[in-house]
């Protein structure tokens, strides 16, 4: 927890997380429309940030770059939530699992979760299907067996805050790749910290809402 | 402005390249030769490179230095161009000389449990000669570490220890290999191959550790000709060498030559297939709004049409697409637009419905989305809202949204009301520009390097103006500044001559103007200084179905040269030019044009070229021109014919672009079979908006 704050917060003073980048359509659109959005480059991170902040934010890390970005909600969908960084990025959840993204080098393109919400509370198993858009603009689908296995309690602690969760380990695999994420899940069934694995190559990312 | 971060792009292309990640390798790599193609130290083995898998390989020893790029041509083709240097070709105290050659390698065997892989291949098949030979060679891979090989060579691979040549069984011409009379180079020695004696080579490779391999061979070329001439004295038929491999990307040897020398070699392997970016570094786009489905909409769409088209034209232009015309027709939207930021039309168009269904009211039921480029219409493509929203997050939905799409000619502009934008319809820009050539038979690398400014009025989308001026601050071409000594007009061997350096040059300045004059039927007239060396009109017609891998097309040229001050003057040379075209896109991305007509020169013959496309815009091809000039009357090379390769520059940044960096790689001082480089034929034009072409790159529709 404390790596992860850590490094979220030097890679948000590192990556300077700036002025809306121009070409994103996102922010552009906002200036054209005036729609309310929060500005999310903050620096540098505190409690504040989170209790100030009108939305909800998500600190969202590249593990294998170790530069870190608050995203917003930017629209609903049914049961997913687009989550929008200020840098040309968006996240799109399912109750905490990233089942697309956009804008990241080698993230994922689209997935589903199989039976996943409801297994991973009882350590059942189930089938998950992701797309990769590969280097040749081809889709390839691969198909994961996952385990879930309850690790059992954990407080995470940060930013004036303290959660009482429960870890859910996930074991994915398949003949070629195998891989495991981490879901810290509090009493409301809410994803507040986690390890997911988004691309073909192994990108990885850790997420946090305080 | 745009193109000028474009233009710096370019340049730096050459250096990114490299970057090129091979990420997702399962086995052990080709070890690469002397040769630069997979081998042992200077024989060949039969180990094929995933398809598509590209080599760049510097290689040398005291008499030779070798530049190589390999290309797995197709899963069992390979093809390699080699410039190489020789140190006193001729003995001692004589002079050096270029040379540049082709390889052919085809497999076929594929290895098995049990079979090794099997190919057959001609070294040097179409050069001056100098390392031409063909073999047979079998290689197996004995142990995960170690893998053996084994061959039958001819011409320079049957000097060692020859014998006579088995093939005499099937003829007995088979025996003899006539002399080695390849005249002015650059026509395939047919009456040679696999003639005259043959020998016996092998060797193996030996892994030590992932990044360390031993390679030893036997070698059946003694090197005859150096040793007669004194420049060689081989003690040895065996070679042996270390390799490092500090990358999956790079490998590094070092090698014992002939007992007496010492050879370095460096080779950068690459795949088009794999880029550096894995999925590319896009911005996100705007989601689809699910309608419906709780989605809270950025804006309250407004409900005039007005201002419908007001608040679309603005959210395209900010994603980089220009809304050209739009009509709302009941429940249907088209609109007609160009795209001026991403490679892939199948992206483009994505992202049109993105914006379409983001802020549309919920009553507009289906799209139609027509892309055009230079005012053309190129093609239409009808798709549901329903559909966008089933298929936009969901798996499988790239492939659900091409199966629900309705393609088609793009439909009567009759009933579309045009867009008025507040864009300028001039433009220019100010650059750095470089003329790179390389490989040319007397240097390795000319170019030029000066500043470039240019200019585009737009009297309509369809109709434009454009040109450009330069300023060449430096080049090493001077030395051709001389006239050619050509016995054809010299519509190319004068090159050398054009735009002195210190003074403005007009590189071009034409009217381009584009049209439909019927179903399939696309027009282009262009009018003016249309090149560097040649002004006048240029008139094309092409046929194409949006749905058709078949094209034809047919141009004519009346052109004059222009003055070697590259001002407004012309010389006494005019002459009519053109040609018919047929091209056909194959599957598997293999594209063949056959052009037929008059070149400049006023030459009458053919041109046929076959290039392979990756969907990701990387282009390799090759291509090959026979006209009515006699061989001795062309030059050195006999007759044209190159080698090209086209790098999409999304595909070194990750991040959207139209523009691409071709080289080829030829002789540009001949005059035989040279044709006009006028800009925007309509093949290339109009074949990107056809979805037989960007089905392609469908996978980033979504993206």
């Amino acid at each position: 927890m404390k790596k992860t704050i850590a490094l979220a917060l030097l890679g948000l003073t590192v990556s300077g997380c700036g002025p809306l980048v121009k070409d994103s359509i996102i922010p552009r659109l906002t200036s054209v429309f005036q729609v309310r959005q929060v500005n999310a480059a903050v620096t540098p991170v505190s409690a504040a940030t989170f209790d100030d902040s009108p939305v909800p934010l998500m600190l969202i890390l590249s593990r294998e770059t170790g530069v870190a970005v608050l995203v917003q909600p930017f629209m609903e969908l049914e049961n997913r939530t687009i989550w929008a960084a200020p840098a040309n990025q968006t996240f799109t959840m399912e109750q905490g699992i990233i089942v697309e993204t956009r804008g990241v080098d080698d993230g994922v393109h689209a997935s589903d979760l199989g039976n996943m919400l409801v297994e991973m509370r009882r350590n059942g198993a189930t089938r998950r299907s992701m797309e990769y858009l590969t280097g040749n603009d081809q889709i390839v689908r691969i198909d994961f067996d996952c385990v879930y296995s309850n690790l059992g309690s954990e407080v995470l602690s940060g930013f004036d805050r303290t959660i009482s969760t429960y870890v859910v380990q996930e074991d994915c695999k398949n003949a070629q790749i195998q891989f495991s994420n981490y879901y810290w899940i509090d009493d409301r069934d809410v994803v507040r910290q986690s390890v997911q694995r988004l691309g073909l190559n192994g990108g990885a990312v850790e997420t946090l809402l305080p | 402005m745009a193109k000028i971060s474009n233009c710096v792009q370019a340049v730096l292309i050459c250096g990114v390249v490299g970057v090129g990640s091979l990420a997702g390798a399962q086995e052990v790599r080709p070890h690469y030769s002397l040769y630069g193609t997979p081998g042992l130290v200077e024989m060949p083995s039969a180990h094929v490179a995933p398809d598509g898998e590209a080599s760049v390989s510097v290689n040398g020893f005291g008499l030779q230095q070798r530049v190589g790029l390999t290309f797995q041509l197709a899963p069992r083709i390979t093809g390699t161009f080699r410039y190489a240097h020789f140190d006193h070709v001729r003995g001692p105290g004589t002079a050096d000389t270029y040379d540049r050659s082709f390889d052919f390698q085809y497999n076929v065997v594929r290895e098995g449990p049990w079979l090794p892989s099997v190919s057959v291949g001609l070294r040097d098949f179409a050069g001056t000669g100098l390392l031409t030979s063909e073999y047979v060679v079998a290689t197996k891979t004995v142990s995960p570490d170690i893998r053996l090989t084994g061959g039958l060579g001819w011409g320079r691979l049957g000097t060692r220890n020859g014998f006579t040549n088995p093939l005499g069984v099937l003829a007995s011409g088979f025996e003899t290999r006539p002399n080695n009379d390849f005249g002015l180079g650059g026509t395939p020695s047919f009456s040679q191959y696999f003639r005259g004696d043959a020998a016996l080579f092998g060797g193996v490779e030996w892994r030590l550790t992932p990044k360390f391999t031993l390679v030893g061979e036997y070698s059946s070329d003694a090197y005859v000709r150096e040793t007669n001439n004194g420049n060689l004295d081989p003690q040895s038929p065996f070679n042996f060498g270390l390799t490092w491999t500090p990358s999956e990307s790079s490998q590094i040897s070092a090698y014992s030559l002939f007992g007496t020398d010492i050879g370095l070699s460096f080779t950068h392997v690459f795949n088009p297939v794999n880029r550096p970016n894995v999925s590319g570094l896009d911005p996100a786009p705007l989601p689809v709004r699910v309608r419906g489905a709780g989605a809270t909409p950025m804006v309250l769409g407004p409900q005039s049409s007005e201002s419908l088209q007001t608040t679309l034209t603005q959210a395209m232009a900010a994603d980089g697409i220009e809304l050209q015309a739009i009509e709302f027709a009941g429940t249907e939207v088209r609109v007609r637009y160009e795209n001026s930021k991403y490679r892939s039309e199948a992206q483009a168009m994505g992202h049109v419905v993105r914006i379409l269904s983001f802020l549309l009211p919920d009553h507009y039921e289906s799209f139609v989305l027509e892309p055009t480029d230079r005012g053309i219409a190129l093609s239409s493509t009808r798709l549901q809202r329903r559909d966008v929203e089933r298929f936009s997050q969901s798996v499988g939905g790239t492939r659900g949204i091409y199966d629900s799409a309705e393609f088609g000619p793009a439909r009567s502009a009759d009933t579309l009301t045009t867009v008025q934008t507040d864009q300028s319809a001039f433009e220019w820009g100010v650059r750095p520009y470089s003329d790179l050539t390389l490989f040319d038979p007397t240097n390795p690398a000319t170019f030029d390097v000066g500043i470039e400014a240019v200019a585009r009025y737009e009297f309509s989308p369809a109709f434009v103006l454009s040109g450009a001026v330069r300023d060449r601050l430096w080049t090493n071409r001077e030395g051709k500044a001389s006239g050619s000594g050509s016995v054809l007009p010299h519509v190319r061997s004068d090159i050398g001559r054009y735009g002195q350096t210190g003074s403005l040059a007009l590189s071009n300045l034409a009217a381009a103007w584009y049209g439909i004059p019927g179903d399939n039927l696309y027009s282009r007239l262009t009018v003016g200084y249309l090149e560097q060396m040649f002004g006048g009109i240029s008139a094309e017609l092409l046929w194409k179905r949006t749905d058709s891998p078949f094209a034809l097309g047919a141009e004519l040229n009346y052109v004059a040269q222009r003055d070697f001050d590259m001002g407004f003057g012309f010389q006494d040379y005019d002459v009519l030019t053109g040609h018919l075209s047929a091209y056909w896109k194959m599957d598997n991305g293999f594209h063949v044009q056959l052009d037929g007509g008059r070149y400049l020169a006023g030459d009458w013959g053919a041109t046929l070229s076959v290039d392979r496309e990756f969907a990701n815009g990387w282009r390799l091809g090759a291509y090959a021109t026979l006209t009515d000039v006699p061989f001795a009357d062309f030059g050195e090379g006999s007759f044209d014919k190159g080698i090209r390769v086209t790098v999409p520059l999304d595909w070194t940044s990750g991040q959207p672009n139209r523009t691409a960096q071709s080289t080829t790689l030829n002789s540009l001082s001949r005059d035989g079979g040279a044709r006009l480089a006028v800009e925007g034929r309509l093949y290339e034009v109009v074949r990107k908006g056809h979805f037989d072409n960007y089905e392609n790159s469908w996978g980033r529709f979504w993206k």
